[in-house]
């Protein structure tokens, strides 16, 4: 555990230096919410109601899911991929540590300083301004934080697992593109899957992308309460169990034909 | 420098792009499939939210379906022109590339903005340009000269004003060397140039309309082909595209003279 808590002290360090990109990076994913915001306000204003969403839960929707999905999204596919390609796996390899605990920390501790630079200014102003988006009780806020935490997992997991398919795959990168629309898309970052027609619905309901955005709003906004809220954290955790065990049968496997030419 | 030589050196730019390319022949189709899906998620959600509504703003599904297309077909060529190009001026300065470009016979700015073609991105441009006939023609929109040449030259000025404000953007990077955080803000402020004018309101509005003018980007040539742009706000656009161009060159001349070398 002690060498756990070293790398995630080096991912803090690492990450501090990047603490002003981090903001940059999370209003560069703010903006686009307007246009889709100020959408909602057009359609509100012709008298329209959505699925039983009120104009300001929907707002709160949009806004809500897309810090949710940048605090969850890692992106560590495009490093992992790279570490393979270019040989400095092999110098993981060599460590006390493993390969998976050692993203696990590094994630852990650039999400602690993402929350400082991001969420912490956000809160603060939402505080002065008084404009808190439809507050949720205390056990929905539970909820919500407990499916926060696994969602970062399973997506971390997934993330790892893109990355390792670079064993296999020599350019794999520009799959991680799809895969980010994908999910951005099937995990409902843009707008509640109650907007799509029931079909489509069902399909999202079966992928383990939900997790990322639509389950853990829909706790923050009440919608999923009480015993409903607790098999859907069953359900994800069990995602996160089966993804990892997914992932480190494929890294066994993955680096029995791993060679690093040179040295 | 002439418009024959011009020419001539833009066709060498889209061979050596071409080239390099070519060394990622994976890479055409990846990109294709990502402008795909990109666009189908784009077209999913857009279509979604009219089944809870008929209209938004004056604007019926099939109407913002021909902005979704026309909004793509220009930032997929300006996406091909200029994104590899515009968005490396920092770099240039950093690396002290900028000395070998100013020493080039090719007109500086002509050669940041053009040459290295990102062409994979124009696998979006017959999509883009499929949703805008499909939804022109479910309108009910006559295709006639005047009205295509109408929308080709909207076309062209808000590729036009795109480019004058992307410039003007990246130039800052003469003076603040590290702007790719801007830039990064520039690009996701252009995800908003998909969505009617109307939208806009207040705040947004004087800011996207007046001081950065992007809603007109892709709004123009759409109201052009649905019959709803009259001879003045067609002179407005003209005139505000004119003069973004006009500012933005001045703007990377005087940041030129300021330059000095990052040695190298």
């Amino acid at each position: 555990m002690r060498k756990y808590l070293t790398v995630y002290k080096m991912g803090l360090a690492g990450a501090f230096e990047y603490r002003a990109s981090f903001f940059f990076a999370f209003i560069g994913s703010v903006i686009p919410l307007l246009g889709m915001s100020f959408l909602w306000v057009r359609v509100y204003a012709g008298g329209n109601t959505i699925a039983g969403f009120t104009l300001s839960q929907l707002l709160t929707y949009t806004v809500v899911s897309r810090i949710v999905f940048s605090l969850v999204a890692t992106g560590i596919e495009f490093e992992v991929a790279d570490e393979i390609r270019n040989g400095q796996l092999a110098k993981y390899l060599m460590r006390p540590y493993s390969y998976f605990g050692h993203w696990l920390a590094t994630v852990a501790a650039r999400k602690s300083v993402y929350l400082l630079a991001t969420i912490l200014p956000i809160g603060v102003l939402a505080f002065i301004s008084r404009t808190y988006p439809s507050a949720p009780s205390v056990s929905s806020l539970l909820a919500f934080i407990a499916s926060v935490f696994l969602a970062l997992l399973l997506s971390l997991t997934f993330s790892f697992i893109l990355g390792i398919s670079a064993l296999w795959v020599v350019e794999s990168t520009s799959l991680f593109f799809l895969a980010d629309v994908a999910a951005n898309f099937l995990g409902g970052a843009f707008v509640p899957f109650e907007v799509f027609p029931a079909s489509v619905q069902r399909l999202m309901h079966l992928l383990p992308f939900k997790y990322l955005a639509y389950i853990p709003l829909s706790m923050y906004l009440g919608r999923l309460q009480s015993a409903a809220a607790l098999w859907a954290l069953a359900g994800e955790a069990a995602w996160v169990a089966g993804l990892m065990l997914m992932s480190s049968y494929l890294w066994r496997r993955g680096l029995r034909r791993y060679t690093v030419e040179g040295g | 420098m002439s418009t024959s030589s011009y020419l001539r050196v833009f066709r060498r730019f889209v061979t050596l792009s071409l080239t390099r390319e070519m060394n990622y022949r994976v890479n055409f189709l990846v990109v294709f499939l990502d402008a795909v899906l990109f666009f189908v998620v784009n077209v999913a959600v857009f279509s979604a939210l009219y089944l809870h509504t008929a209209e938004v703003s004056g604007w019926t599904r099939e109407q913002m379906l021909l902005l979704l297309g026309t909004d793509q077909v220009i930032t997929s060529v300006s996406f091909a022109l200029f994104m590899d190009n515009l968005s490396r001026i920092p770099t240039y300065v950093r690396d002290g590339s900028l000395d070998l470009i100013l020493s080039k016979p090719v007109p500086s700015l002509f050669y940041v903005s053009l040459a290295r073609l990102n062409l994979p991105s124009l696998a979006n441009l017959p999509l883009a340009l499929f949703l805008s006939a499909w939804a022109a023609l479910r309108i009910g929109i006559d295709f006639t000269p005047a009205n295509v040449f109408l929308y080709l030259l909207t076309l062209a000025l808000g590729l036009g004003l795109q480019f004058a404000i992307w410039l003007t953007v990246m130039t800052l990077a003469i003076w603040l060397v590290n702007v790719s955080d801007i830039h990064e803000l520039f690009l996701s402020t252009m995800t908003l140039t998909k969505y009617p004018e109307q939208v806009f309101s207040g705040v947004s509005k004087v800011l996207f309309t007046y001081v950065v003018p992007i809603v007109l980007i892709a709004n123009t040539p759409a109201k052009a082909l649905l019959n709803r742009l009259n001879f003045p706000s067609l002179a407005e656009v003209s005139l505000v595209t004119v003069a973004w161009v006009m500012v933005a060159v001045a703007f990377w001349r005087r940041a030129l003279s300021h330059y000095t070398s990052a040695g190298g």
